[in-house]
């Protein structure tokens, strides 16, 4: 008999996100080096996962303001961020919440 | 108030040392920035003309020890031979890990302790450099030692 392979549902990937920014935020919290920061494995499993995390990264922004902005560069190949707030966690924040709004990935 | 252990665990030297977290975590600013003597940026060199860090204009965006010797030198600091106390005078310590990768910066303070914000974690004081030093693929060893007058900027 085939077996059915099961489509990944919103709280399967929810629950893969939460554990990925977890480790990242454990294995990552004492570095100040951005590139290291966006290298790290859970990083980059996290941008794997495309479009479906991005209202998952910004609730993240919106709750707990982290660096979040690579990825969601990556992902949604768009940068809200004008370069004078480049560096201004709070600043970048809103930037790519207002961004999230504007594209329906928040409401 | 010691860190958590699993946050001492990245560092061997740091339970053998006195040291005392000074501040909440913070995602805002980083040990280049708190070295620099600010808490509202994110400072570290990035080419990528869309990146999301903060870092002098005046100074090649370069992942080098001269790129960071660079902004502290605009900041007034010039190269020094010891991390010991001298009066009048305010020090900072750059570390490189062990591809010679700036990875840390510590800031003396007026009692010759130091002070490091530990990436997105608290800020710390020490009493030793050596306190965040011994993991070579993490902070690694202090490469380069500045200083400037705590008065102003040196001529």
């Amino acid at each position: 008999m085939q077996q059915q392979i099961k489509a990944a549902t919103p709280a399967d990937l929810a629950t893969e996100f939460h554990a990925l920014a977890d480790q990242w935020r454990r294995e990552t919290g004492m570095l100040s080096s951005s590139s290291k920061m966006a290298a790290h494995p859970a990083y980059q499993k996290i941008i794997g996962m495309g479009d479906a995390v991005i209202p998952l990264l910004l609730r993240e922004l919106e709750e707990r303001p982290d660096h979040w902005f690579a990825a969601l560069r990556a992902i949604s190949g768009d940068n809200p961020v004008p370069r004078e707030y480049a560096g201004r966690v709070p600043k970048m924040c809103e930037c790519w919440l207002d961004w999230g709004r504007r594209k329906g990935y928040i409401s | 108030m010691p860190l958590e252990p699993y946050q001492e665990a990245f560092f061997p030297n740091l339970n053998r040392v006195e040291y005392r977290v000074t501040s909440d975590a913070s995602t805002r600013y980083n040990c280049i920035a708190w070295a620099a003597g600010t808490d509202a940026d994110w400072w570290w060199p990035d080419p990528d003309p869309d990146s999301d860090t903060y870092w002098p204009a005046a100074v090649a965006p370069e992942e080098t020890l001269e790129s960071f010797r660079a902004v502290f030198e605009s900041l007034g600091y010039r190269e020094c031979a010891t991390d010991e106390l001298e009066p009048g005078f305010e020090k900072v310590a750059l570390f490189v890990d062990a591809d010679g990768l700036p990875t840390h910066a510590a800031r003396q303070l007026t009692n010759g302790n130091w002070t490091s914000k530990l990436g997105r974690w608290q800020d710390i004081e020490h009493q030793f450099l050596d306190a965040l030093a011994g993991n070579a693929s993490l902070y690694g060893e202090v490469a380069l030692l500045l200083r400037r007058p705590r008065n102003g900027i040196q001529p």
